[in-house]
């Protein structure tokens, strides 16, 4: 072989092994952030979450996972984080108004799950609902025990980091449950995403 | 002569495992300080290897240094995937893979390959690098979303801030000797007329 083949070849085994090693970590080219990643594997394998039981500020337990195929929106939030959850709250507030138009009042609820133990009590749960006008039925306002808080990131993917100035940042989405699991994530501005995963959902199983 | 590249490579390497953690904790050392130092380790192993094989220098699988450029560029686009600082920092495997794959895959075939490649295909690569650094410059200071979920928003402006000086710096490094300024002559003889003299 001449030292041209020879390297072609060469370049062929190592082109292939890189691609690969490409192709793999940008999930067939769909993602270049974990963020990405993390948002095609809802789609295509979805978890299961948690079975943990949330609080709302009136001490009344609820579990994440329900069996009656109905759809839970979550949210991740902390009550005084100054920007994202507040237009977190303002999609939620959106849905909430798309979903009773549809009469889906029992169908989908939608929780605002706190990561923020410390600071978040049943009074600043209060104050969340009031000011984003949760109705407190379909759409409440809840937190994890302390022992779950982990797990329950985890299984969604959401990263929190503490920031010195706006207290908490992490990458806020609105999560999709249905049947115990995650099957969608989108961005808060994308309504029309949510409410066509869950028009689809309802499609499946009606 | 292998000794000297071998020993900056393991002390490099060394000092990278050692501060690992703080160099890990902002966005900017991690990209600009760890990836390249352990690059850099890389790259001294491979002087080291060229020291002591050198038939390697001239093997017929890397003519032209085409094999090695290739690896080169494959490996420098990994770990160029946002999601590939996440999965470095979020599970040890990753964290593994960095260690093992920046210096035995971008360093070392770097060192044996580049001095083979022709003259255009050097220029056209420093070339690329430089709109490269201009490219993730922008990208990191503008998105609108953050871009790891290990860091946060502020850190990922200043790391496209550092790849814009990366730009400048690699700029003029490599535009200087076409105006016949050949750098490292020039500094070591320059620098110490620019000392002030009344110093000790």
């Amino acid at each position: 072989m001449t030292p041209w083949l020879k390297t072609l070849a060469a370049c062929l085994v190592a082109g292939c092994a890189g691609t690969a090693a490409l192709w793999a970590a940008t999930e067939s080219g769909r993602a270049l952030t974990s963020e990405g990643a993390r948002r095609v594997r809802a789609l295509e394998a979805p978890a299961l979450v948690p079975d943990v039981v949330l609080t709302d500020r009136h001490d009344q337990p609820l579990h994440l996972r329900r069996g009656d195929g109905s759809i839970t929106l979550v949210e991740f939030i902390y009550t005084t984080c100054p920007l994202i959850c507040q237009s977190a709250g303002a999609a939620f507030l959106r849905l909430q108004g798309l979903l009773q138009e549809a009469g889906l009042t029992t169908d989908v609820r939608l929780l605002s799950v706190t990561f923020d133990l410390e600071r978040d009590g049943p009074a600043e749960l209060e104050v969340y609902e009031k000011t984003h006008q949760a109705d407190g039925s379909q759409w409440r306002i809840v937190r994890p025990s302390p022992r779950d808080l982990e797990s329950l990131l985890q299984a969604f993917g959401v990263v929190v980091l503490p920031d010195p100035v706006l207290g908490f940042e992490h990458n806020a989405a609105i999560h999709v449950v249905s049947d115990g699991r995650l099957i969608g994530i989108f961005d808060l501005e994308d309504i029309d995403g949510v409410m066509k995963q869950i028009a689809a959902v309802r499609q499946g199983t009606t | 002569m292998t000794q000297v590249p071998l020993c900056m490579a393991a002390a490099l390497f060394t000092l990278c495992v050692i501060l690992r953690v703080p160099l890990e904790r902002h966005m900017v050392t991690h990209v600009l300080v760890l990836l390249p130092a352990l690059a850099a380790a890389g790259w001294f192993t491979g002087r080291a290897i060229a020291n002591r094989w050198p038939t390697l220098r001239s093997s017929d699988w890397n003519a032209a240094g085409a094999t090695g450029l290739l690896t080169v560029l494959l490996t420098g686009a990994f770990w160029m995937l946002p999601r590939s600082l996440d999965w470095s920092l979020g599970e040890p495997l990753g964290e593994a893979a960095k260690f093992v794959s920046l210096p035995l895959f971008l360093g070392i075939p770097l060192a044996l390959s580049w001095r083979r490649a022709p003259v255009l295909v050097r220029g056209f690569l420093n070339a690329s690098a430089i709109s490269m650094a201009l490219t993730l410059a922008w990208v990191y200071a503008n998105a609108p979303v953050r871009l790891c979920t290990s860091y946060l928003t502020g850190q990922q402006e200043q790391l496209g801030e550092g790849f814009l000086w990366v730009s400048v710096m690699l700029g003029v490094l490599w535009t200087a000797p076409a105006f016949g300024l050949r750098l490292p002559a020039w500094g070591a003889r320059q620098l110490p007329s620019l000392l002030p003299r009344h110093l000790p």
